[in-house]
């Protein structure tokens, strides 16, 4: 009973995170691509602040439903405990301030932003497919998905050879830095972690950000 | 007066089909100008290039001295000849977003002429009349004070009266530091309201003149000419 | 004011001269106030540059006169219009003759038909 019912749960809020990127996506392609994009690229704004508002308002609206959501699954799961569950976390969080002092509050910012941007990543996947798939003359909608899995295989293979490369090419020696740094200083490292993960997330964003900006700007194919 | 259009050697392929091929084009200000070719001859190619939705294959085309981008889209009004408002809108919001994204947009105006028509800013763009919207459509874009309008076949598919409406628009509106370049094959209907009058076939550049040039050189009106130049096509 | 246009020919001109016949046959009185340019392109449905070519030449053979933020006035001088309307009915006079010649009717024929049409 509790089985199918969470089962329903988690499907829902799943649909939820799912229903707000494909509504996101529809958004950006019916606004550029389609009939609409007589008005959007006559508008006396940039291609960048185009993309820009798209992406931010995706965002907010995926953060909202995952807030949303969030408390929908906890309150289901916690029901009648609800108010001790929330003490026994609140517990939880001071006890680890103790130890942790303001990094608690640096990690939780740092996880917040990797969030943020591995949403934006997505969408800008997404994005970028659909602009792709504008340039092609016949199936436009066709090439995007074409361009999708393309871009699928190819992160993922070419992601993980060069993962192989430098984990191989880091030598042992390194490893064993590593090790110690991570007791000696575990915070830090944390710090170091995160700090790396919001980096490389928004420099893969902007990378896709520039792409999309620049076909935009030099191959629009509206009709 | 500085040439507010200029387009240099401008071609446009799509693949192996040349939609305009190597067209020069020079329009001053203060004229009204006809762009008058049958379907395929390169018109919506060349407005699209104009407005910046489509980038050239060679040459360059330049309003006011710079190329298609921000701020020639500032000073560039343009009608599409298809319907591009989002239709959930009332008149009034689309009359907002207009204000809020062109400086020039004179809402005073655009009020004034939806009142001559009848049409209630509370209305929602969805439920008005095929002729209402387009109505609609034209009032935006003439409410705003550009340099450069652009027309692609304001009056197709338009019922008589509502074509006089429109060219009265065009009249009324008229601007010495402005010009309105109109795009269509329905000529012998504002061959009356051109200064010029471009011939297009082909995506080349037949000819360009002065509307009363065409009429005293051939005797004829616009429209007849056209009809004999374009007859074999 | 509304008068129906040759497209065949240059506009301008034609306004010109339909200007010309209203002032010589009084329908326009000196001094009196035309339609400003703006009006006047509405009424008949064309370019404003064309009507403001028209004025400016009436107003080079003195037909007209401007007086900056009133407007177009007709002249005093009504003459030049006069001569003008002259030409134009000479003109239209010689092309309905040499059109009735070329249907083959000569000077009395084309008398009589005239006399008839005036009854």
């Amino acid at each position: 009973m509790f089985g199918v019912s969470s089962l329903v749960v988690v499907m829902g809020a799943f649909g939820l995170f799912v229903g707000t990127i494909v509504l996101a996506v529809k958004r950006f392609y019916k606004s550029m691509y389609c009939g609409e994009g007589y008005l959007t690229f006559t508008l006396p704004v940039t291609e960048s602040a185009h993309i820009l508002t798209k992406l931010f308002t995706a965002v907010i609206f995926e953060l909202f439903t995952g807030i949303v959501v969030f408390f929908g699954i906890t309150i289901f799961t916690f029901e009648d405990g609800y108010a001790k569950a929330i003490n026994n976390i609140g517990e939880f969080f001071s006890e680890v301030y103790k130890y942790l002092g303001a990094s608690l509050i640096l990690y939780i910012i740092e996880l917040i932003l990797i969030a943020l941007f591995v949403m934006a990543v997505n969408l800008l996947i997404f994005y970028l497919c659909i602009t792709v798939g504008q340039l092609s003359n016949k199936s436009r909608v066709g090439m995007s998905v074409l361009v999708y899995f393309i871009h699928y295989v190819a992160v993922n293979f070419i992601g993980t050879i060069i993962l192989s490369f430098i984990i191989a090419g880091l030598g042992d020696r390194f490893y064993e830095w590593l090790e110690w740094f991570v007791q000696v200083h575990p915070i830090a490292f944390l710090h170091i972690l995160f700090g790396a993960g919001v980096i490389i997330c928004a420099l893969i964003g902007f990378i896709y950000f520039t792409v999309i900006r620049v076909i935009t700007k030099k191959k629009l194919n509206l009709e | 007066m500085s040439e507010l259009l200029c387009c240099e050697h401008l071609t446009k392929k799509y693949g192996s089909k040349v939609a305009l091929d190597d067209i020069s084009l020079n329009l001053g200000c203060g004229k009204i100008i006809g762009l008058l070719g049958p379907n395929g001859s390169g018109k919506t190619t060349l407005i699209k290039l104009i407005n910046g939705i489509l980038t050239p294959t060679k040459g360059t085309v330049k309003i006011d001295g710079k190329a298609p981008g921000v701020e020639t889209k500032r000073i560039v009004s343009y009608l599409p000849d298809n319907i591009y408002l989002n239709t959930w809108m009332r008149v009034e919001q689309i009359v907002e977003y207009f204000s809020d994204f062109y400086e020039d947009f004179r809402p005073e105006l655009a009020y004034r002429m939806l009142e001559n028509l009848k049409i209630s800013p509370k209305d929602k763009l969805k439920h008005l009349s095929k002729g209402n919207k387009e109505k609609v459509c034209l009032i935006l874009v003439m409410s705003r004070k550009a340099k450069l309008y652009v027309l692609d076949e304001p009056i197709a598919g338009v019922d008589p009266a509502a074509r006089d409406y429109v060219l009265n628009t065009i009249i009324n509106n008229y601007d010495p530091d402005a010009t309105v370049l109109i795009s269509t094959h329905l000529i012998s209907d504002i061959e009356q309201v051109l200064d010029e009058a471009i011939f297009i076939n082909n995506g080349k550049i037949v000819l360009h003149k002065s509307v009363d040039e065409i009429r005293e050189e051939n005797s004829k009106s616009v429209d007849e000419l056209f009809r004999e130049v374009f007859k074999w096509w | 004011m509304d008068f129906k246009l040759d497209k065949s020919r240059a506009i301008c001109p034609q306004i010109y001269d339909r200007l010309c016949a209203q002032i010589a046959s009084g329908q326009l009185s000196p001094d009196e106030r035309l339609p400003s340019v703006r009006e006047l392109a509405l009424i008949l449905g064309v370019n404003p540059n064309t009507v403001q070519k028209a004025f400016e030449n009436l107003e080079k053979d003195g037909i007209l006169y401007s007086l900056r933020g009133s407007g177009w006035f007709v002249s005093q001088n009504v003459n030049k219009a006069r001569t003008r309307l002259n030409e134009i009915l000479n003109e239209k006079t010689a092309s309905y003759f040499n059109e009735m010649k070329a249907l083959g009717q000569d000077s009395e024929a084309v008398k009589n038909y005239i006399k008839e049409w005036c009854e």
